[in-house]
């Protein structure tokens, strides 16, 4: 299993940097355990990106860490889909190390869920170059900071400079990295060119979270020969009931059994939030997983994702692995899913920043003042949107920590 | 194409999601400061040193293995002495009260293997003393079977740190065992008090050979049990003089404010007893309650002389600040059961709190309507002032602060959700109006209590700056606020804090896509903390300073007369 906190702060390597994207940002969390552990490892120069909408969700806890745009910054992504991935990179002048998974930078992410990471380490030392994945995760960050604030794009080009390993030609090891968002090729196109075939023989998926009209779910089972199996843990995922309904036979449901140990799934507040696809060709599988749900966002690169191709492996050893044989021998919960309703937000545009007229977007303490980053079209006193500033010293006595 | 990396790295794994789980305590991180004002009160005692007897055995112990102890001072060695005696100590204990058929709850150390021994033993069979007590050649102390775990026994695990405090040894700087040595102006003093005690060196003895029969420890037992110092001893007078600091030369090794408030804090206790008679059940309870309100239990004030004037304040002061802390983690408790029921956003479990704080509370037939909050803070506050000019002119009627209190703790154990808010709100606004006659700022009394409480969040000064700085507020808004920085995200700030620092895991809710949900496994209850006050009077009546019969708790001739002495 993977130890998430000692991986960020024990890598016995020599870091300096770190990126984190996450859809989800416990800034608390962030500031009094991460960016902790992280220090703890020597980095110093600490970037975080995550979704904008979830980033407004819980404003008021963001008051509780002090750190931000001073020890680390943080820039949420605005953009019209969900920024979904689960990335969590550490550089330093010889040593990598590189998480994908499904996890965001919360609690639950990294402690509380049933979350699935992949690990990607690189060492100047044993390995001749790094893994491929580096520099793919690296581009999309230095994608991300191009629309960011100064400060961001001097920390991935102090990151780039720190690493000059980054600029080696990478090597693969049947891995494949696929990142998907605006400008980006379709997630499922790409998924389906690293598959042997157009169908497969078989399909199991393991999804939180659904769109409506279960559009991802019948994209995802057009690749399968077969019925697709799809486990979810049915008191959590909001699922439409007559959708269910509708797409009829052409999906199984199974319930999430938790492969925990008995004594640990009684935890009441434990999420299946793994995203994992898992094709069957003859005798072997390959496995996708990270951070896109079957949700048509995900896979139509409406989102922003990164998920994970393993090379092929025995057919059945991936659920052994991971011990999802119990959910997918349980019975269906077809029944039960038919059942539900959609839970939507009502009486309100589901993105929060609807509600103000121009947006804080991100805050970072530069030499002596502080640098804010709006978004809007309509910025207070009819200026451009963009980073503005200085602001007076003052600012910084009235935050000091 | 790239070339093929040689990597072997965990392709995919479930992360690990049992990060050292506890229970854990102080769940918003509130309770140091009151935990603070009751160790500078009652230095030298614990919440687990609660027999003055053990304050001599230990340096007897110690003293006698200088006198009789192995000649090559291993740590196996020492540890074997002391626990050997410590062991057979509580064997005695249980074999006196075996003989007697009485359970004294003498809160002796090992008394749960040694009572088993007792009742398990036949008439003339001989006990195995050194079974459960002796330590591997290394000096470790067996995984099971063994009467303590401490490997230096009841003086490791809970005397030491006190024995210091109160002078009576300190630590010396050679690699023999033990680690610690006796002054000679308080230790050896007490030690040698115990020297011309027969069952003592008895003890001793059955300690050494390991083996004893019941009827032998049974009648040493009556002499070394701690609820029999002999009353005109000269164990006792040392005992005595260095609890309430009474000889310089003995007391040298104290620090002088130390001795002061512990010594002011034991004459405190033996006043309230004089003026209120007697103590049936809880002494910490009433006590703290009696210095808070300076009434006693008749509903009469009660008249502190002016050489216990500034302790009074101090323990009024600690109860006014641990009911804060009580009420804090009571709107905590409140807030676990609710995301208990459901994961809530952050704003709507705080318009469920704020809404219940602000109603009335219906009659019962125990307790008066209350009446909605004002809106505004300032108003609120002058709602919840008591009618009556000073705390103590109502102290236990139906509109007093205790009542309210009482009320709460009802309303928590009764899981009356709707109320905990709205008595916390009333007992919180009371808390700024009632403020016991405190001048400036509340621990200024103590030496260094300003200081100690800047570096913290949370406490009554606190408390009152935040409700005088928005007294123009709307009530609704400014408990809002509250519940969330105090409660809620302090509580996640804490747990993050400890998960950071220690690697154990105590969130009771966690947020996750905006929600709060429930963690917990078990939801922890409110608490006050647990002051040195039970212990003290504990300890006041192994000294013969309190009787107690059937009991009932009474001050002593004895207790009178040091009163009298010191003039109180």
């Amino acid at each position: 299993m993977l130890e998430m906190v000692d991986l960020l702060g024990n890598a016995g390597h020599d870091l300096r940097s770190s990126i984190v994207l996450t859809y989800g940002l416990d800034l608390p969390l962030y500031d009094g355990l991460i960016r902790r552990v992280l220090n703890r490892s020597g980095i110093w120069n600490q970037m975080t990106f995550c979704d904008f909408s979830s980033y407004l969700q819980d404003v008021n806890s963001h008051m509780q860490a002090k750190h931000a745009g001073r020890h680390y910054s943080v820039t949420p992504i605005l953009q019209q889909g969900a920024f979904h991935p689960k990335v969590f990179m550490l550089l330093g002048p010889r040593q990598g190390r590189l998480l994908i998974g499904s996890g965001n930078a919360t609690i639950g992410g990294l402690i509380r869920n049933a979350e699935v990471f992949g690990l990607f380490d690189f060492d100047m030392e044993k390995q001749a170059a790094p893994h491929v994945a580096f520099a793919t995760v690296f581009g999309l960050v230095e994608n991300l900071a191009a629309n960011g604030s100064d400060m961001v794009r001097k920390q991935i080009k102090s990151a780039r400079q720190m690493a000059l390993w980054l600029n080696m030609p990478g090597v693969e090891d049947g891995r494949k990295v696929l990142v998907s968002g605006q400008g980006r090729g379709d997630l499922l196109s790409q998924i389906r060119s690293c598959l042997p075939t157009s169908k497969s023989d078989s399909l199991f998926i393991c999804s939180s979270s659904f769109d409506r009209a279960l559009l991802g779910m019948k994209r995802l089972a057009s690749l399968s020969k077969s019925k697709p199996i799809c486990i979810v843990q049915p008191q959590y995922a909001n699922i439409d009931g007559d959708t269910v309904k509708k797409l009829g036979s052409i999906v199984e449901w199974r319930p999430f059994v938790d492969p925990y140990p008995k004594e640990k799934r009684k935890r009441k507040d434990v999420r299946a939030h793994a995203k994992i696809f898992v094709f069957g060709h003859g005798k072997t599988e390959t496995c996708v997983f990270g951070s896109a749900n079957a949700s048509a966002p995900a896979l139509n690169s409406t989102n922003t994702e990164v998920v994970v191709v393993l090379p092929k492996h025995p057919k059945g050893d991936i659920a052994q692995r991971l011990g999802l044989n119990d959910s997918l021998r349980a019975k269906s919960i077809e029944k039960d899913l038919t059942i539900r309703k959609w839970e939507s937000e009502s009486g309100q545009d589901e993105r929060p920043e609807s509600r103000f007229p121009f947006l804080l977007s991100a805050v970072a303490a530069i030499e002596s003042e502080y640098r804010l980053s709006l978004v809007s079209t309509n910025p207070p006193g009819g200026g451009m949107p963009g980073p503005v500033g200085p602001l007076p010293r003052k600012a910084q006595d009235d935050q000091a920590d | 194409m790239a070339k093929k990396a040689d990597t072997q790295n965990y392709e995919i794994d479930w992360i690990q999601r049992d990060r050292k789980v506890i229970d854990g305590l102080d769940h918003l991180g509130i309770e140091l400061v009151s935990v603070n004002l009751y160790q500078a009160m009652l230095p030298g005692l614990t919440n687990v040193t609660e027999r003055a007897r053990y304050y001599a055995l230990y340096p007897w112990i110690i003293h006698r293995y200088a006198q009789d102890g192995a000649k090559t001072r291993t740590k196996a060695a020492w540890r074997n002495w002391i626990r050997s005696i410590d062991f057979t100590y509580a064997v005695a204990c249980m074999a006196y009260e075996h003989k007697i058929g009485k359970d004294l709850s003498s809160s002796v150390v090992g008394a749960d293997l040694a009572s088993k021994v007792v009742k398990a033993a036949k008439p003339l069979q001989k006990i195995d003393l050194h079974g459960p007590s002796q330590v591997s050649d290394t000096g470790a102390v067996p995984k099971s079977g063994v009467y303590f775990k401490n490997s230096e026994g009841g003086f490791g695990q809970y005397y030491r740190g006190s024995l210091r405090i109160l002078g009576a040894m300190h630590k010396h700087g050679e690699s023999t065992w033990p680690n610690v040595q006796l002054s000679n102006y308080a230790g050896r003093k007490i030690a040698e008090s115990l020297d011309h005690n027969k069952a003592f060196s008895k003890l001793e003895d059955f300690a050494l050979a390991g083996k004893a029969t019941l009827a032998e420890l049974g009648a040493i037992g009556e002499s070394i049990h701690p609820n029999n110092i002999e009353r005109d001893s000269e164990e006792v007078s040392i005992l005595r003089k260095l609890f309430l600091g009474q000889d310089p030369d003995l007391c040298q090794g104290q620090q002088p404010e130390e001795f002061k408030w512990r010594r002011d804090s034991l004459l405190l206790m033996l006043h309230y007893l004089r003026e209120a008679k007697t103590i049936e059940e809880r002494p910490d309870t009433e006590f703290r309650w009696a210095c808070a309100t300076r009434a006693l239990p008749n509903g009469k004030p009660w008249k502190i002389p002016k050489l216990l004037g500034n302790a009074a304040q101090v323990w009024g002061t600690y109860q006014r600040n641990d009911l804060l802390n009580y009420c804090l983690e009571c709107i905590f408790y409140a807030a676990l059961k609710e995301v208990d029921r459901e994961p809530l956003r952050p704003n709507d479990l705080l318009t469920t709190l704020t809404d219940r704080a602000m109603a009335a509370v219906p009659a019962n037939s125990d307790y008066q309507a209350l009446p909605a909050l004002p809106g505004k803070v300032l108003k609120w506050i002058a709602a919840t002032t008591s009618p009556d000019s000073t705390s103590s002119a109502d102290p236990w009627g139906p509109r007093s602060t205790w009542t309210l209190a009482q009320r709460l703790e009802s309303a928590v154990s009764d899981d009356v959700l709707a109320a905990i808010p709205a008595l916390v709100a009333r007992i919180l606004g009371r808390l700024v109006s009632d403020r016991g006659g405190a001048v400036g700022h509340p621990f200024a009394l103590l030496p260094n209590g300003v200081e100690m409480a800047a570096s913290h969040e949370v406490h009554l000064r606190q408390w009152w700056n935040r409700a005088q700085s928005r007294s123009s507020e709307s009530t609704t808004d400014f408990l809002g606020e509250l519940f969330l920085e105090w409660v809620i995200y302090r509580h996640l700030r804490v747990a993050t804090r400890k998960l950071a620092n220690q690697g154990v895991s105590t969130y009771k809710f966690r947020p996750e896509e905006g929600h709060l949900l429930l963690v917990a496994e078990r939801l922890p209850e409110p608490t006050y903390t647990s002051p040195r006050v039970r212990q003290g009077f504990r300890i006041a009546e192994d000294l013969h300073f309190i009787d107690r019969n059937d009991g009932v708790r009474q001050l002593s001739k004895l207790g009178r007369a040091v009163l009298e002495a010191h003039h109180a």
